[in-house]
């Protein structure tokens, strides 16, 4: 495999030796005010059509043949630089961009808008800017980037109050999310509230739903890649918020200025967030801290250092306290080896903790995840027609399931600790976009990905190798128990991918294309969760010798249309997945602090598939879009033998995030510099739930009989969200700029339902159904300043 | 570690949410009526040479139905390894019969049930369990501050694995294994709601095994004692250990388990 490899690193720089009588010009595109880089700025050369966008570190390079060119850079918000260029050598040309002088201009999502974007072949993908994010309605007023991307086409949530975002019909756990390159594993505050990211911090946003490139890998469902902002190098400035339920405060600036510069960011919600009413002593509160250094070491050399803690904190009474969060530093080096070759080398080391104390039971819980990741890209701007990516990326990590403690000297709790889990994913990929003519622009690659499970202390095994038992008889599903506990084990399991990706973009005119993907990624990773919206404490796993890593192929296809010179845009894409080696618990399964999870789990299939629409508004008074997706998520657990049920008699049930119809809108008026109003609408299908079918009596108590698994669904879940941004322009001139954010969150009080539980009533003891919704109207302030 | 979790959830999200409540018509769908067997035989740890068995048979009902059917016409019988002991109806569909203590808590006990036609059977062994150290109120509270906290104490069986039932009375059940306290002396508190000064509660801890536990605890999840929090496990069907060997798809509910029982009690103040 790695031969293959080598020869076609080969073939393909033979390839590049073509084009020896061209130059090329490379640089960097910063903004005027900050010396920030800026990502995805077009470089066209409109006379040729031909063109390049800046990569995540604001690095562009094109190599053309020797002549004369008109060279216009541009992106939204900022003025267009438009210049004729000689091209007789290679040019290293660095622009800086100003920003736009009309104040909170906005253009919502940026893809599609140039004519570039047209012709290349990444289809699935939406990005966002941190200002887009920060206009969205959203509750308690605080900008949210989950929140935001959960209007986007494909994109639904298990409602309020779930953490996490569903996309494609893909579980929580099938997104990768990349913050500064780092992984992050629990995208959560206050139980999904509140998002873990800073929007303030945010430079850029992306999310891959499909058509996925070979530089990721490790997810089967989508790429979340978020890039923060690096810091201004020129000045001082800070900015930040003051809301109802949480305040935000970001400083930046240089340490040796137009050189190196830092941001320190951080975020804290207010203590007794939600249990206001009683009289007792409970808190509820998180917070988060970005930490920012760069430093630019001449031309070719750039260092960041970057960092992030956060931490959601709970406590009752001091009886029960859960903490849990995310903490990732991360050290980056961007390195131009020629001005066709950039490279960026990703240290970064990562960490998710999850801890309780239950007091009354004198119990200490603590979990995590830890993970070193090594990672080295290199972009290799060959010529104008071809671009190559490739790299090799290693991620060590170390899965601490539980670690039992007593709280207390007079606790009977005995310490112990469940094994630790390690494992190695290493990952190599290379991946070309090739102009073929000029209406047909290619991309290929593939990334060899390969896991190793390596050993542990103990490791359970288990006669004929199986560790759930099916109890004929009673139709049941029982963990094995062990036959021998393998001690100080070396290498558990192995496993190698191979994952082809491939796009093709078929441009009819400059205003119409259609395009065409395939990938297929493969996932080490299982997160297993028995709760109907992931909580904190559900567990991941490792691939091993009793769990097969997911393996997922995707299918998609799609049309994308501009009108009117780009003021309105229209894209549709019909997608198909299918997955392997999707687990499913056993009914009434332990998951928490067990030992040998592969006792609770079943493997089975799943598969996707649906049609979205997406029409925006990208220009004027009024921007917005519109988006609609039709699919279905469903997955089958068979019996591994005839005699065996399965889940649901082996019968096809939908996911429980199938969500068949999911419309969502989202307007933006620009009434004057003073005024801006805002609004989007949401409506999904109810999330898949069990009913009960029957009632009987055991011991005395009420029991509620289910059937099958998923088989009815939840109320619809829709709502109105609005917002009112007051910009007073008597400040305009003022150090000081701020701003007045009015919103209101499920405008028309629809009380969505998060769950419907089955009980007896307490004083009547009749059953009765109880629908538990979160948020009615939410109306809230928000100031927000800068300097 | 059943219990941490249930704890978990009862305790703290449902109280997040309870404000948010509210009961609404569902249309839920009709399943066949089944049999229910309610075959939890406690054995106090007594002297005496016989010890009384008793079950309850009724059938599932509607949903939203106001009671249940009893079974006052089955035959019952449940057999040692040597004698057969037919169970009289004592009404309101329980039946009892009593054995001699010794192969009560010595045999593989089989129970078989002939009603309506079919057989029904499953078998169960004695579980043994350990008595109180002590049950003893306190004076902490959790969310509302009106709670009465009540902490039971007791001692791991030592050597092997254990599994108990707490029956806390009110309705209040509680599953837990050792596997964090083996061989230790334990105790964990217990917050009831609407107690009041003089009010007796009546405790019982029974031995239970693995698989009896798994459906206890599923069996507590979806009585209701947990439910209003969006975080409990997707309810599931819930099968026993009791099988229909006359016709499969006629499958009973219910659960059969012999398990060695410690009353106590405490009169609040």
């Amino acid at each position: 495999m790695l031969k293959n490899f080598y020869s076609l690193v080969l073939f393909l720089l033979v390839n590049a030796a073509w084009a020896q009588q061209n130059y090329t010009l490379s640089g960097t595109i910063t903004a005027e005010n900050s010396n920030e880089t800026l990502i995805g700025v077009n470089v066209l050369f409109p006379e040729i059509n031909k063109g390049s966008v800046t990569n995540e570190y604001g690095f562009y390079s094109i190599t053309l043949p020797e002549g004369s060119y008109t060279l216009q850079i541009s992106i939204m918000g900022y003025n267009t630089i438009q210049q004729t260029i000689q091209l007789n050598t290679d040019k290293r040309l660095n622009f800086s961009l100003e920003e736009a002088t009309e104040m909170l201009d906005e253009v919502v999502i940026e893809e599609n808008v140039e004519e570039l974007n047209i012709r290349k072949p990444q289809m699935s993908v939406n990005a966002l800017t941190a200002e887009t994010i920060k206009q969205i309605p959203v509750v308690f007023g605080e900008a949210d980037v989950i929140k935001s991307i959960l209007l986007l086409p494909g994109v639904t949530s298990a409602g309020e109050g779930a953490s996490g975002f569903n996309v494609r019909g893909g579980a929580v756990d099938q997104n990768l999310i990349l913050l500064d390159e780092a992984i992050i594993f629990n995208s959560s505050h206050l139980f999904g509230f509140f998002s873990v990211f800073n929007p303030d911090a945010i430079k850029d946003l992306k999310l891959y739903k499909g058509g996925i490139p070979a530089r990721y890998g490790g997810r089967v469902a989508s790429v979340l890649d978020i890039y923060q902002k690096e810091g201004n190098s020129k000045e001082f400035h800070a900015n930040g918020g003051i809301g109802a339920i949480a305040s935000r405060l970001l400083v930046e600036g240089p340490i040796v200025k137009n050189e190196s510069a830092f941001l320190v960011g951080g975020r804290a919600s207010y203590v007794h967030l939600f249990l206001p009413l009683f009289d007792i002593d409970n808190k509820a509160y998180f917070y988060d801290l970005n930490a920012k250094l760069n430093y630019r070491l001449g031309d070719k050399n750039s260092l960041f250092l970057s960092g992030y803690f956060g931490r959601d904190l709970f406590s009752v009474n001091e009886s029960f306290v859960n903490t849990y969060g995310n903490a990732t530093i991360n050290l980056r080096w961007n390195h131009l080896f020629s001005d066709k070759i950039f490279s960026n080398l990703s240290l970064v080391y990562s960490d998710y903790y999850y801890g309780l104390l239950l007091d009354f039971v004198g119990f200490k819980y603590d979990s995590g995840i830890r993970n070193f990741n090594l990672k080295y890209d290199f972009q290799h701007y060959i010529n104008q027609n071809f671009k190559m990516g490739y790299g090799v990326n290693n991620i060590y990590y170390r899965f601490n399931p539980a670690t039992i403690m007593p709280n207390r000297p007079d606790s009977g709790i005995v310490p112990s600790q469940l094994t630790h889990k390690y494992a190695n994913e290493f990952s190599a990929y290379i991946e070309a976009e090739q102009d073929l003519t000029d209406a047909l622009t290619l991309r290929y690659g593939f990334r060899l990905s390969h896991f190793t499970r390596l050993g542990q202390d103990q490791f359970f095994r288990y006669a004929d190798d199986n560790p759930l038992i099916f109890d004929e008889n009673l139709k049941i599903y029982q963990p094995a128990t062990p036959v021998e506990t393998e001690l100080n084990t070396g290498k558990l399991a192995e496993f190698t991918n191979f994952e082809p990706r491939f796009s093709l973009s078929w441009a009819v005119n400059s205003k119409t294309s259609f395009k065409a993907s395939y990938n297929r990624m493969a996932q080490y990773l299982h997160l297993i969760s028995n709760t109907n919206s992931p909580t904190p404490l559900d567990v991941y796993t490792p691939s091993g010798p009793y769990v097969e890593p997911q393996l997922l192929d995707q299918y998609a296809v799609g049309f994308f249309k501009k009108i009117k010179d780009g003021e309105y845009s229209f894209e549709t894409e019909a997608f198909y997945k299918d997955i392997q080696n999707r687990l499913d618990y056993r009914n009434g399964a332990q998951l928490i602090a067990n030992d040998a999870i592969e006792g609770e789990v079943l493997s089975g299939i799943g598969r996707a598939y649906g049609l979205e629409f997406l029409l925006k508004k990208n220009d004027g008074q009024l921007t917005g879009w519109l988006a609609y997706t039709l699919s279905r998520s469903e997955q089958q657990t068979p019996g591994r033998t005839p005699e065996e049920t399965g889940i649901n008699d082996g019968d096809w049930y939908p996911s429980a995030y199938d969500k068949t119809h999911d419309l969502s809108a989202n307007f933006n008026f620009e009434l004057s510099k003073k005024w801006r109003f805002g609004a989007n609408f949401l409506f999904q299908t109810g999330q898949p739930t069990n009913y009960p079918v029957s009632q009987s009596r055991f011991q005395g108590l009420s029991i509620s009989n289910f059937g099958g698994r998923n088989e009815q669904r939840l109320p619809a879940y829709h709502r109105l969200d609005i917002s009112a941004t007051l910009t007073p322009q008597n400040n305009v001139n003022r150090k000081i700029k701020g701003e007045w954010v009015f919103s209101i969150y499920n405008a028309y009080n629809r009380m969505n339902a998060a769950s419907v539980n089955f009980r007896p009533n307490e004083d009547t003891g009749q059953n009765e159904a109880i629908k538990t919704s979160i948020f009615g109207i939410l109306p809230s302030v928000t100031y927000n300043f800068k300097f | 570690m059943k219990a941490f979790k249930t704890y978990f959830s009862i305790l703290v999200l449902i109280q997040l949410f309870t404000s948010c409540q509210e009961t609404i018509d569902v249309d839920l769908p009709q399943q066949q009526e089944r049999l229910v067997v309610d075959a939890l035989m406690r054995i106090p740890n007594e002297n005496s040479a016989f010890a009384t068995a008793y079950l309850r048979l009724t059938l599932t009902a509607d949903y939203f139905a106001d009671d249940i059917p009893v079974v006052g016409d089955a035959i019952v019988n449940l057999n040692s390894e040597s004698n057969t002991y037919r169970m009289q109806y004592r009404g309101d569909g329980y039946y009892s019969v009593a054995l001699p203590r010794a192969e009560f808590t010595r045999d593989l006990m089989r129970l078989t049930i002939f009603h309506n036609g079919d057989t029904y059977r499953a078998s169960a062994r004695f579980q043994s369990a350990v008595p109180f150290d002590n049950i003893v109120q306190g004076n902490g509270s959790l969310f509302a501050g009106d709670e009465t906290e009540v902490v039971f104490s007791y001692t791991d069986e030592p050597g092997i694995t254990n599994y108990y039932l707490f029956d806390l009375d009110n309705g209040q059940f509680l599953t837990s294994e050792d596997t964090f306290y083996k061989d230790q002396a334990f105790s964990f508190s217990y917050f009831y709601e609407d107690l009041k000064p003089n009010d007796t509660l009546k405790v019982d801890l029974i031995g239970i095994t693995k698989p009896f536990f798994d459906y206890m605890s599923i069996v507590i999840n979806q009585s209701g004692q947990a439910s209003g929090n969006p975080f409990t496990a997707p309810p599931s069907e819930i099968r026993g250990n009791v099988i229909n060997a006359t016709n499969e798809d006629n499958y009973p509910l219910g659960y059969f388990a012999i398990g060695q029982v410690y009353s106590d009690q405490i009169v609040i103040e």
